[in-house]
């Protein structure tokens, strides 16, 4: 395992809980993204997996190796750009680049040069005068040039423009297609999600609420709409209906899991027997995504994470 | 249809919009048997997608029996064989049945879906 999350626990002080008994294992060779609302615990998560606070208890591990006992040769293989990337401000990105050289074996000229050119970076321009897309720009050549086994990226995409997120995600292609890369991502963007990511974690006030497999949660859920002339929700709603809204224009929700259409068809046609116009149909994350989020607005998670489907 | 031209939608998960999009172009014959098909890398870098979803949709294709990986060449569509007479319709049984779920949930009388599927079966040349 590359990634393992044991119990781990950040209770800043006097505060409540940033981060609640979070256990998880990441897939090695996988993309994982940690979702979830601001102030969920995402950002306090990655700064607990490098080392960059202490844990209240239990512990993050990389390579095995308890976050604490990182040691450089660690660090060589792992790679790490955030939103807020502490740059030295004063050196030029040729300067920056030969910084960082030598402290990766690894390091790959060629593809510094290739990611130079695909991302159009001013090499004689100080760091500090860069726009905030081309700041990230060079914090990702920072972390891709030594081609890190796990790249850990913290709100990567936001604040960045339409060609800005094309071009990193060409980069962030193109390294995952290299070979077995763990990549361990927090994020808003679900469009980058969705074409990122395999697996999906979400964190709410801390805890670990919906996880899996994006592939295997959509598989198994679909998105339901319909038209009624029912003004209110039946009573006796499912709890894996998620969101059920309605409206003159339609209803709609999500059913979270769902082993069988016509008894999900039969379902809805039992509480709602004018229903017309149903559509049943595999969700996109999106909505899917915020559908989950809705759900545990109105019930919040009980003191264990849960896994979808089981 | 282009596989690499196909805009993916937010809407429905990507991984089946891929494997939809492979098995018609395949099956529309605008890939013939025997053609090379896409690296997953080729994908992943023309779609901007994650090669592991690639590779997951390629494996369902291999497993369909409608791509090949040859050593050393790489991914080609393949020859198919006849379906078994027997077998055929009951190969279909299950997306017939949903089919025709839909098109009731929709309250479509049996001569519109008739006529549907009389419109979409032309649009594939033989």
């Amino acid at each position: 395992m590359s990634i393992q999350f044991r119990s781990l626990t950040k209770q800043y002080r006097a505060g409540a809980e940033a981060v609640r008994d979070l256990t998880l294992d990441i897939v090695p060779g996988s993309v994982f993204a940690l979702m979830g609302r601001n102030g969920a615990g995402k950002t306090t998560t990655i700064q607990l997996l490098l080392d960059l606070l202490l844990p209240t208890r239990g512990e993050a591990r990389l390579f095995g190796v308890p976050a604490a006992k990182l040691c450089p040769e660690h660090r060589q293989r792992l790679g790490y750009v955030s939103e807020n990337q502490r740059l030295p401000d004063w050196m030029r990105v040729d300067e920056f680049l030969r910084f960082l050289k030598p402290m990766y074996p690894a390091w790959d000229e060629l593809l510094t040069q290739r990611l130079v050119k695909l991302f159009a970076l001013p090499m004689t321009q100080r760091l500090d005068r860069l726009s905030r897309g081309q700041r990230m720009k060079a914090a990702f050549l920072g972390a891709l040039c030594y081609r890190p086994d796990v790249l850990v990226l913290d709100e990567p995409f936001s604040g960045l423009d339409s060609v800005m997120r094309q071009d990193l995600l060409d980069a962030l292609i193109e390294f995952l297609g290299e070979g077995e890369r763990t990549v361990f991502l927090s994020s808003h963007d679900l469009g980058e999600v969705e074409r990122l990511a395999d697996t999906i974690g979400v964190l709410d006030h801390g805890r670990l609420g919906l996880h899996g497999n994006i592939d295997d949660l959509l598989s198994h859920a679909r998105e339901v709409s319909f038209l009624t002339a029912t003004p209110q929700l039946p009573a006796d709603l499912p709890a894996d209906w998620w969101n059920p809204v309605t409206s003159p224009h339609g209803t709609t929700f999500t059913a979270a899991v769902v082993p069988d259409e016509a008894a999900l068809a039969a379902a809805i046609h039992s509480r709602w027997p004018d229903a017309g116009g149903l559509t049943i149909r595999p969700p996109g994350l999106s909505r899917y995504y915020i559908d989950y989020l809705r759900h545990i607005e109105v019930h919040p998670l009980a003191g264990s994470s849960t896994a979808l489907p089981s | 249809m282009n596989l690499f031209a196909i805009d993916l939608k937010s809407g429905s998960p990507i991984y089946e919009q891929v494997l939809y999009a492979a098995r018609k172009a395949i099956i529309s014959g605008e890939l013939k048997p025997g053609d090379a098909f896409p690296s997953v890398r080729e994908i992943a870098a023309a779609l901007r997608i994650n090669p592991n979803t690639v590779q997951k949709a390629l494996t369902a294709l291999k497993a369909e029996g409608l791509v090949e990986t040859l050593p050393g060449i790489g991914n080609r569509v393949c020859e198919r064989p006849e379906p078994e007479v027997a077998g055929r319709a009951a190969q279909l049984d299950e997306a017939l049945e949903a089919l025709v779920l839909r098109a009731r949930q929709l309250r479509l009388a049996a001569a519109d879906l008739h006529a549907a599927l009389q419109d979409h079966w032309g649009r594939f040349n033989d």
